[in-house]
């Protein structure tokens, strides 16, 4: 076998474009897997290790009656858990806030991330995101109410990894809102000399998940709980975790297709070399090689470039593959990542397309070395099909060209059927970007119109009855679903513009419940089903029947009347905990607890857009990739077979252009088919995206592909087509009419 | 002269391994005869022959066809030279095989720049109707290179060049074809150069030009020319 193994070697200097193809694009998807394990599996294990280590808390509450240690001793003896209590205070320093916490000894810890550890008064430690974001540097001297504190280190709590100042806050500000560890004894002398309002809550581990609703009872019943909030529930907590899991829903999206490619270019390629060698092949048989060995010679075509490509993808990993991650992680806060290639990740990457190439390959070469020998010394096609399909049009009076054309197109079925795979994948890849984009948009316009009736909306401390603030008064609660979701239960007032909402197939009724598309779509609701949502505190259940969906994608509200939550939530007459207005109204800071206007949660969304957009181009950049590379190389395969045809029609007097317009032009239609099935089929899987990320991110995005970026999409496709054309013309250019034509005597 | 070849020389590779394939080869010929190009494999007249059709470019000499200096034009005026004025035979005929054989005629009538002949009458001139839809791998070595002499005359070029054009076929189809070539001199007057090694088909030519090493080493008028069916081939 070593002999001819040698034109392996030769072989690949002869087709180095395919070669160095297949190895560009394994190279691409090995990246892309490697990094998306090696990136899921170090944000799950660091961002875990780091919960787990500082003991993040598995809920928060609050309650009227204040906790005694012996309370919290007894509670933690009986049910099995930790308490706590977290308190910070929040100073505002011109547009920024710090938000300055007590130490804790055993829940929501603290761990540093640089330098050293406060161990004195007059120092503190900053969260890191708002000292890059501020220039703060380890020794620096930071000013708080005009005393001097040095900065020691910079330290990261388990519970704020995603370090939003308010829970309704629907992005975060690194640069104007900060953390900050002091000393006990820093801390309670801040508390007494400023005005700064503590603010408390408890924090609670649970060590038996089966006491959860026992302790949840007894706090509620023995301590009046009056605020209760999962980590599930709490997006500062939750976020970080499910971080790990959206990049491999985003990797597995991807990675399967592009595999799927290389094999079947694999599979054209490794064919039509069988083909041009099948008088080699036959003689090999002739002379007494077995089918295994011939095979297991055609198997390293393939393997070589698959193992050059995961090598190349695997470099590209190690040195690149945090800082992919990075990205993915950009809103947390920044902790001490350790990245490296897992080796079963790494055992992966290197076998896994070296494996499946192989098998293509080997299955291809196994079926032409099972033909007859005779017809292969003969080089005698055994297609019948193809037979068929070159005897097209033959009796037609269409012009000679376009019969050339067509037949071509349809003489190799393999090769045509490849080529449009590839250009509709990537037309797909391409308008999947756009159509998941357009769809964000979308999200963005409707959802501002749709989460803000109001210009403002002002959400209150706590419960406010008799002061009036100038605008329109309602209740917003936090329910939990009966599967552990939250919902936000909102008693709009009695004649509000709550009630000119979009209902889906029917009208707004001022007493009825109505549960917006977000919250329909992640629990499987329509109109008419009957919805139970439980009070977090008391854990009391309340069924209620949907009236409606209502046209909002972009939030999980159950909309009802003012008076229909207050008896829910059981409140004296006239309470109410929000104030909607159209104008800016001034309201103390203490009585507030959030505002949201309509222009904040653009900008919120908008930025959310932003980041989108990176991913949204980086599969249309892997779209335009593949459809250069693919296009390229099979038109190549074209030219190949058509070498001694090309410098037929040269001796003729064909001009070059006329030649193009025969050999390489043909796969045009196949652009427009392409691309015709890749519009409603991005769109489809755009919407199967969504559907699959609604419990993830609790939003319907609607699918959508606006005109505008179709015709974009087409632009982008087009010109990344004629650039593989453009570059296979020098190589038409180049075929010499003398070396084929005495290459034909041979 | 229709043809004036003077001090042509063509060298492949560098170094060592260098060959010159033309060697200062002169040579001349009149409008509307049959001349061959007789040589021993690797003498040169292949070479010769692409450097007339334009598909190949001398270092240096002249080649004058038709009163045009060949050998001073660009690639464009040589495909413009090539489309004009001349039709190829090849050994192996180069037919397009996803076209059948009338449709490969097609091809250059498609681009002929003179007042192309009918196709029909060159199927009939051919005697090659009855195979007329079927595609080369179909055909006997014979047809095919009917249909090759067919493809090459449609455009009625100036210069018909045949390389070797019976060198794969039995003695019957040989001269068969070589009758074709006759008739398509004397009926169109098509200018016929044919390269051989086969030196019995030098008697059915108005002029005889031996090769040897690159050199035209003789060049000679034939008065007793005989005809194709002749031919003790």
């Amino acid at each position: 076998m070593k002999m001819i193994n040698r034109k392996v070697g030769r072989e690949i200097k002869g087709n180095l474009s395919f070669y160095i193809s297949v190895t560009l694009l394994t190279a691409i998807t090995v990246f892309l897997v490697a990094v998306a394990f090696s990136d899921a599996a170090m944000i799950q294990e660091d961002i875990g290790k780091l919960m787990a280590d500082c003991h993040v808390e598995d809920a928060q509450f609050q309650t009227i009656l204040t906790l005694e240690d012996e309370d919290i001793e007894s509670l933690e003896a009986q049910y099995d858990v930790e308490i706590e209590q977290t308190a910070y205070m929040d100073a505002a320093l011109g547009d920024k806030t710090l938000r300055i916490f007590k130490p804790m000894e055993s829940v929501n810890v603290y761990t540093l991330l640089e330098g050293e550890d406060v161990t004195e008064q007059d120092e503190i430690l900053f969260d890191r995101d708002f000292a890059n974001a501020n220039h703060i540097e380890i020794g620096d001297i930071y000013a708080i109410n005009g005393k001097s504190f040095t900065v020691t280190g910079l330290a990261v709590r388990p519970d704020y990894l995603y370090s939003k100042k308010s829970l309704q806050d629907m992005w975060i500000d690194k640069e104007n809102f900060g953390m900050i560890q002091v000393s006990a004894a820093d801390y309670e002398s801040l508390l007494a000399e400023t005005d700064w309002n503590e603010s408390t809550y408890y924090s609670v581990i649970f060590h038996d998940e089966s006491m959860i609703e026992a302790f949840r009872q007894a706090i509620y019943g023995e301590y009046s709980a009056y605020s209760y909030l999962s980590a599930e529930a709490n997006s500062r907590i939750e976020s970080p975790r499910g971080a790990g899991d959206e990049i491999l829903m985003q990797s597995w999206s991807l990675a399967p297709i592009l595999f799927i490619v290389i094999m079947l270019l694999i599979s054209i390629v490794i064919g039509r070399i069988l083909e041009r060698e099948k008088k080699y092949v036959g003689t090999l048989l002739a002379l007494g090689y077995q089918d295994r060995e011939i095979s297991l010679h055609y198997c390293m075509y393939a393997i070589l470039p698959g193992f050059m490509g995961s090598v190349l993808g695997l470099l590209l990993a190690i040195f690149a593959g945090k800082g992919v991650a990075m990205y993915f992680v950009i809103d947390y806060q920044l902790i001490n990542y350790s990245f490296y290639i897992r080796p079963h990740v790494l055992a992966i990457c290197l076998l896994l397309p070296t494996i499946l190439y192989g098998c293509v390959s080997y299955f291809k070469s196994i079926r032409m070395v099972r033909r007859n020998i005779v017809s292969m010394l003969r080089e005698q096609d055994e297609q019948n099909g193809r037979k068929r399909r070159r005897r097209m049009l033959e009796r037609s009076q269409i012009s000679f060209q376009k019969k050339f054309k067509i037949r071509s197109l349809f003489a190799h079925m393999g090769r045509t059927l490849m080529v449009l795979f590839c250009l509709f994948l990537s037309s797909f890849l391409c308008a999947f970007g756009f159509s998941l984009n357009d769809s964000c948009r979308n999200l963005v316009e409707e959802g501002t119109n749709n989460a803000c009736v109001y210009e403002y909306s002002y959400y209150l401390n706590g419960m406010h009855s008799g002061e009036d603030f100038g605008g329109l008064v309602g209740l917003v609660v936090t329910y939990e679903t009966a599967s552990h979701g939250t919902i936000t239960l909102s008693g709009v007032p009695a004649g509000s513009r709550f009630q000119d909402m979009e209902i889906l197939g029917g009208d707004y009724r001022e007493d009825g419940f109505y549960l917006t598309n977000a919250a329909a779509v992640e629990y499987g609701l329509k109109a008419g089903d009957e919805m139970t949502i439980v009070n977090p505190v008391t854990l009391e259940e309340t069924t209620v029947q949907l009236d409606g969906i209502a046209q909002d994608n972009s939030q999980q509200i159950l909309y009802t009347s003012y008076t229909n939550v207050k008896e829910i939530i059981e409140v004296e007459e006239d309470y109410f905990n929000v104030v909607y207005s159209d104008t800016e109204l001034f309201i103390e800071s203490d009585a507030l607890s959030y505002v949201g206007d309509n222009d904040g949660i653009l900008d919120t969304l908008m930025n959310a857009m932003t980041a989108l957009n990176t991913m949204v181009y980086g599969i249309m950049a892997i779209g335009c990739l593949l459809s250069i590379i693919s296009v390229y190389l099979i038109v190549n395969l074209l030219i190949g077979e058509n070498k001694s045809n090309i410098s037929m029609f040269k001796v003729l007097g064909y001009q070059n252009r006329e030649i193009n317009k025969m050999i390489l032009n043909i796969n045009h239609i196949l652009v427009v088919i392409g691309f015709l099935l890749a519009i409603p089929a991005s769109v489809a899987a755009v919407k199967i995206l969504c559907i699959n990320m609604v419990s993830l991110l609790h939003i319907v995005i609607e699918p959508s592909l606006r005109a505008g970026s179709v015709a974009l999409c087409a632009v982008i496709i087009l010109c990344s087509y004629c650039l593989s054309l453009l570059l296979l013309r020098k190589k038409v250019d180049r075929i010499d009419m003398v070396t084929c034509l005495k290459g034909n005597r041979e | 002269m229709f043809i004036e070849m003077r001090d042509a020389v063509k060298q492949y590779g560098h170094g060592e391994a260098a060959v010159r394939a033309l060697d200062r080869a002169s040579f001349s010929m009149k409008k509307g005869k049959i001349g061959v190009i007789l040589g021993a494999s690797g003498s040169g007249k292949s070479t010769l022959m692409n450097m007339i059709g334009g598909i190949d470019k001398l270092d240096s000499g002249r080649i004058m066809v038709d009163n045009c200096d060949i050998s001073q034009y660009s690639r464009k005026q040589l495909v413009g030279y090539r489309r004009e004025k001349i039709g190829f035979v090849f050994q192996f005929y180069n037919l397009i095989p996803n076209l059948t054989a009338r449709e490969n005629i097609e091809t250059t009538r498609d681009i002929a720049v003179n007042e192309s002949i009918d196709i029909d009458e060159i199927m009939d001139t051919l005697n090659m109707t009855s195979f007329a839809n079927r595609y080369p791998s179909e055909l006997s070595g014979g047809q095919q290179q009917r249909v090759a002499i067919a493809r090459a005359i449609a455009k009625n070029p100036a210069l018909l060049l045949c390389d070797e054009l019976t060198g794969a076929l039995d003695s019957k189809s040989s001269k068969d074809v070589l009758s074709y070539i006759e008739k398509i001199n004397r009926e169109y007057g098509t200018t016929v150069l044919i390269i051989t090694h086969n030196e019995a088909i030098q008697q059915m030519a108005d002029m005889v030009i031996h090769v040897k090493d690159g050199r035209v080493v003789s060049q000679e008028e034939n008065d007793n020319k005989i005809s194709a069916q002749q031919l003790a081939l």
